[in-house]
Order: C-alpha cells, then structure tokens, then sequence
C-alpha cells in the first residue's frame, strides 16, 4: 500500500515538473513570434525595418559598439563584425554605420531614456514636465517671479508673452500667434516639443 | 616531469595567441581576434592598420600611443596608387592580391580604404571603453585619458586593480543600469 502511495506521489510530482516547465516554456514562445524583429540581448535595441542588407549591416555595426563601449558583461555578448563580402553593398555599409552611431548614442545616453535626458546636465529632472512650462519645477514661473507680470489676467510666461503678442495696450500684436506656444498645438512650448 | 608538462602546456597556450597580430600588446588579444574572417588581403590590411590606428590615438591615452600609431597607407588611399610599389610593401600582407588583375587590385584597395575607419572607430572605442571601467567617464578620472594638456599624470591614482572594480563605468551589477 505504501508503495503505491509512494508511486502515485512521485508520478505526481514528475506530473508538477512537466507542468511548471511547460508553462515557463509556453511564454517564451514569444521569442518566435519576434524572431523577425531582434532585439539585442539585454538592450531595448530593436533592428529597424529596411532591406536585410540595411538590416544585416545595422545589426553588426550596434553588436560592434555594444562591445566597445559596453561593460565587461556586454563583451561577453558581443564583438566585432563587418562582413567582408558586402564591402562593395552600400545599403549593409549604410546600415553598419547607423547602427553603430545609433547604439553608440543609446549606450552614451544610458538605461534612463527620455527624449529631454539631455537638457539637464546635471541630470534628468522628474519635477519637470514639458505639458506645460508654466506649471513646470513646482509652477516656478507662474507663482514665482512671474506672478506678478504686465498682464494682470496672464500669469507667467504667458502674461511676458501676451505684452509681445497684444502689446501694452492690448490690441497692436507684433507676432500672429503667440510665440510661447506657436506650433497649433497644445502644450507645445516654442513650437518645438 | 611536472616541470616539463607545466613548460610544454605554456609553450602551447602562448603560441596559440601568436596567429593574432599584436597579441603581446595592450588589448592586442581581445581586440585583433575579432577581425572578420574570409576579406580579401586588402580587407585584412586596412582592418589592422585601421584598428592600430585607432588605437594609438589619444582615445588610448599614453599607454596606448606606445605600442600603437598611425598606419593608415597614404598611397593605398591614394587615387592614382602605384601598383609596383604597394606590391613591394607589402610582399607577405597582400601575396594573394592578383597584381595582373586590375579589377582584383581595386577590389582590395577599396576593401583597405572601406573597413579601415570602421576598424579605427571601434577599436578607440575599445580602448577607452575598457579604460572607463576604472573610474568615471570624464577626462582624466580613473583610468580614462585626460585630454592632452587638461592634467598631469598621476601615478598613485592609478592601480591596475582599478580595471576590475565594481563601482567604475560598466558596473554590471543588477540595478545599476548595466552600463
């Protein structure tokens, strides 16, 4: 009787593995869905659409620099590549060297990506927020020097900005839209973000 | 007979290095052994002379510009190149160049002329990639060369250990950004 029992539970216990590998297994099917879209190992760096000779070339050049400027650890993953019978193809020459800038600028810039990283020399300020620069490092410019602007119903920048769009009077312009938030959009400060 | 077996075993791991050019010199191993293989003569030439270029600028620093200079053939690069006296130069480098064949000439040249920045760019990069390991990113700190004029060298701040420490550039540990 104890041996049955002790059967049952070792087939049930090899049933258990099965199952936990097959499940750890399954998710990582996903890998086969995304085999024509590589990322590189342990990076957030994807292969860009174009021709596979584009593709081929991007591929070896981002390897390349995650091995030279990579740690020891992406050395381990990495090296150099150029093959040498694509020499006379200009797209895998064009893709080698946009893939070794691109990457060369992701490694430079490091894990923390934020399109505005580099307005801050100091580093990324996370009180910032380019929705709108009047409420940005805690409302600085509306309740801060700004507060108190020519215009008494624009606070902040907007109330310097109305003075150059309306004029101290109100009416003569000396820009067609407001040149603080030019671009049509909303929150969009200067026209550029 | 230890003492034999333990000399024999060195014997074969140092010639093994020996098919790697510049074996023997800073990151010579590491780097070198990554050249492509199955370029034409030209391919190999201009990656090697790319790559000793590259890494004996001041990306290396003075340690670097020691064992390695500029190499780059003025007339391999050049428009009007003189076949005979390439040929001349370099009798063992380019000995399976077809020198009655202009099309296999070009074919090595513009090989030389193509991969010798590439190799130039990655092996600098290498270079200061490994030397930034050992302390900041910025001229002069740790490892990392200062620019020429910027600092004096100073010795005591240098360790080798330093190229293995955990908390310099490229510290791998989790939660540290891995770079």
């Amino acid at each position: 009787m104890n041996k049955i029992i002790w059967i049952a539970k070792r087939r049930c216990f090899f049933v258990s593995i099965a199952i936990f590998s097959l499940l750890l297994f399954l998710p990582s099917c996903q890998w086969f869905s995304s085999a024509g879209t590589p990322y590189f190992t342990m990076t957030n760096f994807k292969v860009p659409d174009g021709t596979p000779a584009f593709k081929s070339g991007f591929k070896d050049g981002c390897g390349a620099v995650l091995y030279s400027r990579g740690n020891i650890f992406y050395r381990s993953r990495y090296k150099y590549r150029y093959d040498p019978n694509m020499t006379g193809n200009s797209e895998y020459r064009f893709g080698h060297s946009r893939g070794y800038s691109w990457c060369f600028q992701k490694v430079l810039q490091g894990p923390v990506a934020s399109f505005d990283k580099y307005l801050y020399t100091s580093g990324y300020d996370k009180t910032f927020s380019a929705k709108d620069i009047n409420e940005a490092w805690g409302g600085m410019f509306l309740d801060g020097p700004m507060k108190y602007g020519p215009d008494s119903t624009n606070k902040g920048l907007n109330s310097m900005m109305s003075v150059w769009q309306a004029g101290i009077d109100g009416e003569s312009s000396a820009f067609g839209s407001n040149p603080l938030w030019a671009g049509g959009a909303k929150g969009q400060f200067l026209g550029l973000w | 007979m230890l003492k034999k077996l333990f000399i024999l075993l060195l014997a074969l791991q140092v010639s093994s290095c020996f098919w790697v050019p510049n074996w023997y010199k800073p990151q010579g191993y590491t780097i070198f052994r990554q050249m492509p293989k199955g370029g034409s003569p030209g391919f190999d030439l201009g990656w090697i002379h790319g790559c000793e270029s590259g890494l004996g600028t001041q990306f290396g620093g003075t340690m670097y510009m020691t064992f390695y200079t500029w190499k780059k053939d003025p007339d391999i690069s050049s428009s009007a190149p003189d076949i005979q006296k390439i040929k001349n130069r370099y009798p063992k480098e380019l000995k399976d160049v077809n020198w009655d064949d202009p099309a296999n000439i070009k074919k090595n040249f513009d090989d030389y002329n193509v991969v010798f920045w590439s190799a130039h760019i990655f092996c600098r990069h290498a270079a200061i990639g490994l030397l930034q390991t050992a302390g900041g990113a910025s001229s002069g700190d740790g490892f990392t060369p200062p620019v020429a004029g910027d600092v004096r060298y100073d010795p005591a701040d240098h360790s080798i250990g330093n190229v293995w420490k955990l908390h310099g550039k490229g510290d791998t540990r989790i939660g540290t950004g891995f770079w």
